[in-house]
């Protein structure tokens, strides 16, 4: 909970106990601590334009949504535009205008963050500056027919990352660690001289770099800012999980020299292992993120499992009776699982 | 107050631009690896529209894999296949090169044994002409771009071949699942040029013509690019002419 709606909690909870009859504070108290709150509040509002009323925080969702979708559009009519013209015009002039764009961009993202507190245009800024960045670099490979290099991720994952910390601007952080994550799963194929479509999509790999992302943020938890961590448990449990499905879907894209029907058993158990893993961490830490991500995967996983180990063998009732046996055991779990994270502060 | 870390990000625009950018003025500062003239059977030209006003050549290939790859030649580009109780498979793919050609030997021999064919179904007095006439017309028109050979190196494809013809960046791929007890799963690679079509610069526009309707049309001159490729290995297209003109 933020600062002002803890304080608006706070009033409530006076005027509550008002209403039963409580007064625990004396009239001269309220006035000081009102006067008190008012001035944080109007501090928070002037330096960083934190939302004061529950109105201005329903606004500011919108204007999230509003920005993202605006940098979405954005970024896209940036990409259009250039190859709508980009035949007309000479080769140092293409040159020009793509590396010039990132740039101007940037300097727009400081402009606009320094004009307006809360951050909304300094985000659709930074996002198509993002996005101006990965059309840059790729179409300069298309204009002299460079052979894909995966190092063009890790440009793109400095480039977000370091506008996030910069701006504190959650939407390009997380753009950048998904870039940077790529490139860093490229490099176990890269090493082995794959191919860069190959190397990109070794599930293993991603689903060790989401790990080392977990990790990361679990490490360095107290010394980062909490939105940064949440990015990072957020990109780790997105590659992660996304990789073990493809594993536990279809073996063929693994390391291991297995039978492809052995690497999907293994990696189906593996699955139900870290998504178990990760709702008792979630749990232990207090992160409801994780207890979140961790129950979607393991209700994910445990479908594919039982699909892969019955559907051909059990009557299709029971089948199905088996998949509710399953929906009622993931509820009971959750109930324990809400009942473990209430008992702890958020 | 953030001005040290906006020239961070300024710094990271700047560094992943002049990497390509210094490769693409070091390609060109020299004299050329090799000059090679394809006709639009080899490199055809790709659709343009509207939204894309860009106009490339997509490399197109008579045959663009080598067949019956010996093991000496899989152990070369580093192929591991895999040994399954009654099986061998390799589903691999490696950053390599490639060396191509045309008109060489081998399609000339292979152009000539489907000639045979057809004129041996004329000697036994087949009525039905369409397969005859269809394999003529195709074996007129169709790619003569073949791979000659692949390694991971350049140099490797330069000290066999010299270079008379380019040596291009290529993906290498293995895919193969075979029963041969003494065999190994994939002996056919395949090559994907990377990239598969070259750019052709703002500068050479004025060089091309109405090009899809040509592209179809029999009674229309064919069209011929040259592919330059520079001291860095790059390819680029640097000439464009028409078989009944030097210009349009």
């Amino acid at each position: 909970m933020n600062r002002p709606a803890q304080i608006r909690a706070f009033e409530a909870e006076l005027e509550a106990l008002a209403a039963e009859g409580v007064a625990p504070l004396t009239e001269s108290q309220r006035a000081e601590i009102a006067t008190h709150q008012a001035a944080v509040l109007a501090r928070l509002s002037r330096e960083a334009g934190v939302d004061i009323t529950a109105a201005e925080e329903q606004l500011s969702l919108g204007m999230r949504l509003a920005s993202f979708v605006g940098a979405v559009a954005l970024s896209s009519a940036v990409f259009f535009l250039f190859y709508r013209f980009w035949g007309t015009i000479p080769t140092g002039g293409q040159v020009t205008l793509l590396v010039a764009a990132p740039l101007l961009l940037v300097a727009a993202t400081h402009f606009l963050h320094r004009w307006e507190k809360t951050g909304y245009f300094a985000t659709l800024a930074a996002l198509t500056a993002f996005a101006a960045f990965v059309l840059d670099l790729s179409a300069l490979g298309q204009i002299f027919n460079l052979p894909e290099t995966a190092n063009a991720f890790l440009a793109w994952g400095a480039f977000g990352i370091v506008l996030g910390l910069i701006y504190e601007l959650r939407l390009p952080h997380l753009a950048g660690l998904i870039a940077l994550g790529l490139w860093i799963c490229s490099l176990p194929g890269t090493w082995r001289g794959e191919s860069v479509g190959d190397a990109l999509f070794r599930p293993e790999a991603i689903a060790i770099t989401g790990g080392c992302y977990l990790l990361w943020a679990h490490l360095w938890r107290a010394r980062m800012a909490t939105w940064r961590s949440l990015d990072l448990r957020i990109a780790g449990m997105i590659g992660a999980f996304i990789a073990l499905f493809a594993l536990a879907v279809d073996g063929s894209k693994s390391w291991f020299d297995l039978d492809h029907d052995a690497t999907r058993a293994l990696y189906q158990s593996v699955g139900i292992g870290t998504a178990a893993a990760t709702i008792w961490w979630g749990v232990r830490s207090g992160l409801r993120d994780l207890m979140n991500g961790g129950m979607i995967f393991l209700t994910v996983i445990l479908l594919v499992k039982m699909f892969d180990s019955w559907w051909d063998d059990l009557p299709r009732w029971l089948f199905f009776l088996l998949i509710a046996g399953m929906a009622i055991g993931i509820m009971l779990l959750l109930r324990w699982v809400r009942a473990r994270a209430d008992r702890r502060p958020a | 107050m953030k001005r040290r870390p906006v020239l961070l990000a300024l710094l990271i625009v700047g560094l992943a631009n002049a990497v390509p950018l210094g490769v693409v003025v070091w390609d060109r500062s020299g004299p050329p690896r090799s000059v090679t003239e394809f006709s639009v059977r080899e490199l055809t030209w790709s659709w343009t529209d509207d939204e894309n006003t860009g106009i490339k050549l997509d490399w197109s290939f008579f045959r663009s894999s080598i067949d019956s790859a010996s093991n000496e030649l899989l152990d070369s580009l580093a192929f591991h296949c895999r040994e399954m109780t009654h099986t061998y498979s390799c589903d691999e793919s490696r950053r390599g090169y490639a060396m191509i050609g045309i008109d060489t030997a081998g399609w000339r021999a292979d152009s000539a044994r489907r000639v045979r064919v057809v004129d041996s179904l004329r000697r036994i007095g087949t009525r039905d002409t369409t397969y005859a006439v269809s394999e003529l017309r195709s074996i007129g028109r169709e790619s003569r771009l073949v791979v000659l050979g692949v390694a991971l190196d350049r140099a490797t494809l330069a000290a066999k071949w010299g270079e008379a013809w380019p040596i291009l960046p290529a993906s290498l791929d293995t895919w193969g699942y075979g029963y041969r007890p003494d065999g190994r799963g994939g002996d056919r690679i395949s090559v994907q040029l990377v990239p598969s079509s070259l750019h052709l610069p703002t500068e050479l526009r004025h060089l091309t013509r109405d090009f899809p309707q040509y592209r179809y049309n029999d009674s229309v001159p064919e069209s011929f690019a040259t592919v330059t490729v520079g001291r860095a290995g790059l390819p680029r297209i640097t000439a464009v002419r028409w078989s009944d003109s030097t210009a349009p």
